[in-house]
């Protein structure tokens, strides 16, 4: 019976190094973009690599700490299976105390490990996190509000800059987010009740949306595409409805389509404009002054 | 699963102290997946409840009965089964999970319809041809094969059905259909060219596209809009408001300024939610196939309900348990036996009469919903910017501050949705009683609140023309009345401009008060806006 043991746990270093070199084709493996417009479903069909740049640099820093996952795992077991079988051979248990030189190494090489690690991600984590490592020419794009069960949406009209405040000519959607593909753009990131977490697949991006927070986010398309938006974070019984789509487009298509959503917006039921030159004056004109 | 139940059963009797002999402890492990594979029994179906009043009408015209009547044809006395409600409900409406085909109600059924353009029967080898055509907007007849069952109605809208003895080419056999049994298109309609009567429609098999439906809705709406549709699922008494309980045929925003909401503005809900209720979006996990069909099956529970209750109001006002035990009472030596007698005589005027017609009167008003142009404004909505736009919120503060519009008496005088109607103790329309708690009640018996104004948020949607609808039609089943009649068009929209300004400019009701002295001439006519409170019942809460 203890070899059968000692056999299953020598069988987990090969199981892991096989299972790593068979999940990327099978597309277990990182969300994959898809090839063409619409998304591609099957399976490997589509490409694995971000289409976000800064997607890409995480996923280096995931394949990174495989690397050492993987090593150490593999090494730890590799250890463990070899003295397995030489404890398997000896009937009588041995009692021994401990060896000081042993729990030091075994203290200092993690430690040296993490700190690698720390230092090694700190360049992408600024970049996702801290504004002035931004790119420059990021645009904020729309304020996202995340509700049980569903994402509000609220751009800034066509040729105006996105406020902290409701603006009289903001654009209002429903889990549907319009970005120009190519560019970098940001969002404004609220919640309006629990926590919810704005979850990216394609783009590796997961960023928890709090209650009386606005957190920035922000992320780029190479290429256009329908993209998914998850909520990633439990949220109440609702959590699995709460999908969105993120629908890159090339610059101009993305103006015409913001200019027929301000149109749509603007409806009064007799004027059905839904063309780009439309004006959108009728509701922007109260300013500051009555207040 | 029983096995597994023995299984374990036998291995919690056994003595704690001597382990099980070893094939059992070896196979436990299996008997326990088994047990969790194989889980509870499968939930029971879901079934129509019958609405209020229906168990206290005459126990025959709910089962049916057996009886001598007259023959039309041949005024002969023959002893006949006469069709209770019960049967007639299960034949048009099955049940919540596997739908009938009624073909009455403009429901879609089935992705297999066809037009029946011309009908020929064959005395002698009693048979019946249906010509089929395709129907309005399809291009082909679907394909129709022998042994396929086909469903129509009749024009008193009583559903019938035939298995297909034959088919060559559009030309369908089926045995004989009597005359009166022929399909018709309901609501009854006629070429308006040819003066001929509108050809009826055959669903050829099942109702798939509401069991299509059906699946969609188990899966996204049941748990809140419960099982049939009456808002009751497992987590609806979490929410405020409640969910939509769809059976009486009320929806608060519609483009048709009635309760009943036409194809186009169900799928606007789906796809935008109601922004303020927990309603959330469906975009983009159903698709426009998959909005469709669930609307499609959200109208059918309506019509259900509203079908099942429409009977039983009609039936329950000669044969309802109060207005027999009134008669029992007032008329000497009247027995409950005379009463049936009487009953089964007029049977075609009291129970199948009172189906056809409130089938076709749900049928007209649902298609009515889908083919009348939705509420419209004759005039644009100016476009106003600068001072032009500063006077008209100006104007648009006027109107919602004046008496005669008596916005303010539920939104208040600050638009907070807190004005006085909100505290005061309202009369149920139903009973003439007072409701329990004070505020404003809709049809359900629920307390709405009315919308803060200042928020920005709007549950029917927020364009202007969104707005403009609430105005003109106000919002059916929770008391907020329509002002189409009494403001014009420019009178509503300066009340959008304003009501567009308030959520950005609170202030805009700083000091404001409810405007007493004088009415505008426009507006003096305006309808009051609550079913009236009696004075002395108000609440003193204010």
């Amino acid at each position: 019976m203890k070899w059968v043991w000692v056999s299953l746990f020598a069988i987990w270093p090969v199981a892991a190094i096989a299972l790593s070199a068979v999940s990327p084709s099978m597309g277990w493996w990182f969300p994959e973009s898809p090839v063409t417009e619409p998304a591609v479903a099957e399976p490997g069909a589509g490409s694995s690599e971000s289409v976000n740049p800064l997607g890409r640099e995480i996923d280096h820093l995931f394949y990174v700490i495989l690397v050492i996952c993987g090593v150490v795992f593999v090494l730890t077991h590799v250890g463990l299976a070899w003295v397995l079988f030489g404890g398997a051979r000896r009937t009588v248990a041995r009692y021994f105390h401990g060896n000081h030189v042993l729990e030091v190494v075994w203290t200092l090489i993690p430690a040296a490990v993490l700190f690698f690690i720390a230092f090694y991600q700190m360049e992408v984590w600024a970049k996702f996190r801290v504004e002035s490592y931004y790119p420059a020419d990021v645009t904020p794009v729309a304020e996202v509000t995340g509700r049980m069960y569903e994402w509000r949406i609220r751009y800034p009209a066509p040729g105006k800059t996105l406020m902290d405040t409701p603006q009289p000519d903001d654009l209002y959607a429903v889990n549907e987010l319009l970005i120009p593909a190519g560019e970098p753009v940001l969002i404004q990131l609220r919640s309006q009740d629990v926590q919810h977490s704005f979850s990216l697949p394609e783009f590796r991006i997961k960023q928890d949306a709090l209650p009386g927070q606005r957190i920035p986010v922000w992320f780029q398309a190479d290429q256009a595409g329908n993209y998914t938006l998850l909520c990633q974070e439990l949220c109440g019984w609702g959590h699995y409805k709460m999908g969105g789509v993120v629908i890159a487009t090339p610059p101009d298509e993305h103006a015409a389509a913001m200019a027929a959503l301000a149109a749509k917006q603007q409806s009064d039921g007799v004027n059905q404009t839904d063309d780009e030159e439309s004006e959108i004056a009728s509701t922007t004109a109260v300013t500051g002054e009555r207040n | 699963m029983r096995s597994a139940l023995e299984i374990r059963f036998a291995l919690m009797r056994r003595p704690i102290i001597s382990a099980p002999p070893l094939p059992l402890r070896a196979l436990s492990p299996f008997a326990l997946a088994a047990a969790l594979l194989l889980g509870c029994e499968p939930a029971p179906e879901p079934e129509f409840a019958s609405p209020v009043g229906y168990d206290g009408l005459l126990e025959e015209m709910r089962t049916g009965t057996r009886a001598e009547v007259e023959d039309y044809d041949t005024g002969e006395m023959v002893e006949r089964d006469l069709v209770g409600f019960d049967q007639a409900l299960d034949e048009r409406f099955g049940s919540p999970a596997d739908p009938a085909v009624f073909t009455t109600l403009p429901v879609r059924f089935s992705s297999s319809e066809a037009a029946v353009i011309d009908v020929l029967d064959d005395e002698e080898a009693e048979t019946t041809v249906f010509t089929l055509a395709p129907i309005q907007g399809a291009e082909t007849v679907p394909a129709v094969a022998k042994g396929d069952v086909l469903h129509w109605n009749d024009e008193f809208g009583s559903p019938h059905e035939a298995v297909v003895a034959a088919v060559e080419g559009d030309a369908i056999t089926v045995p004989l259909v009597p005359f009166e049994a022929r399909p018709v298109s309901l609501p009854l309609g006629f070429n308006e060219e040819t003066g001929e009567p509108l050809p009826g429609t055959v669903v050829i098999g099942d109702a798939d596209l509401l069991e299509e439906g059906r699946e969609l809705y188990a899966v996204h709406c049941l748990h809140c809009h419960g099982s049939t549709g009456a808002g009751d699922g497992p987590t609806a008494k979490y929410l405020h408001p409640l969910p939509r309980d769809y059976r009486s045929g009320m929806y608060k925003y519609t483009s048709t300024g009635t309760g009943i909401a036409s194809r186009a503005d169900l799928t606007r809900i789906l796809r935008d939610g109601i922004p303020g209720t927990y309603m959330p979006s469906f975009h983009p996990a159903l698709d426009a196939e998959k909005t469709a069909s669930v609307v499609e099956y959200v109208r059918w529970l309506s019509m259900q309900g509203q079908y099942a209750k429409g009977v039983t109001d009609e039936a329950a006002f000669t044969y309802g348990d109060e207005a027999v035990r009134e008669r029992l009472e007032s008329e000497e030596g009247l027995t409950r036996e005379d009463l049936v007698q009487e009953l089964i005589e007029y049977w075609p005027d009291d129970v199948t009469g009172k189906l056809s017609f409130v089938g076709t009167f749900l049928a007209e008003n649902w298609a009515l919903a889908e083919s009348e142009p939705p509420v419209t404004p004759n005039e644009p909505r100016p476009v106003l910017t600068g001072d032009e736009l500063a006077a008209s919120i100006e104007r648009g503060k006027g109107l919602y501050l004046q008496k005669s519009t008596q916005c303010a008496s539920c939104h208040g005088s600050r638009g907070l949705g807190n004005g006085p109607q909100t505290v005061s103790v309202q009369l149920d329309a139903a009973t003439g009683d007072p409701y329990a708690e004070p505020g404003i009640h809709d049809v359900w018996g629920e307390v709405v609140q009315p919308r803060n104004l200042t928020r920005g948020i709007y549950r029917g949607g927020r364009r202007p023309i969104d707005l403009y609808r609430r105005i003109y039609s106000g919002i059916p089943a929770s008391n907020m009345p329509g002002f189409g009649d009494n403001l014009s068009d420019e009178q509503i929209w300066d009340l959008v401009n304003f009501l567009m300004a308030l959520p950005l400019h609170p202030s805009l009701l700083d000091g404001a008060e409810l405007d007493v002295s004088h009415d505008d001439d426009a507006v003096a006519a305006a309808r009051p806006a609550l079913p009236p409170a009696a004075p002395e019942l108000k609440a003193d809460q204010s």
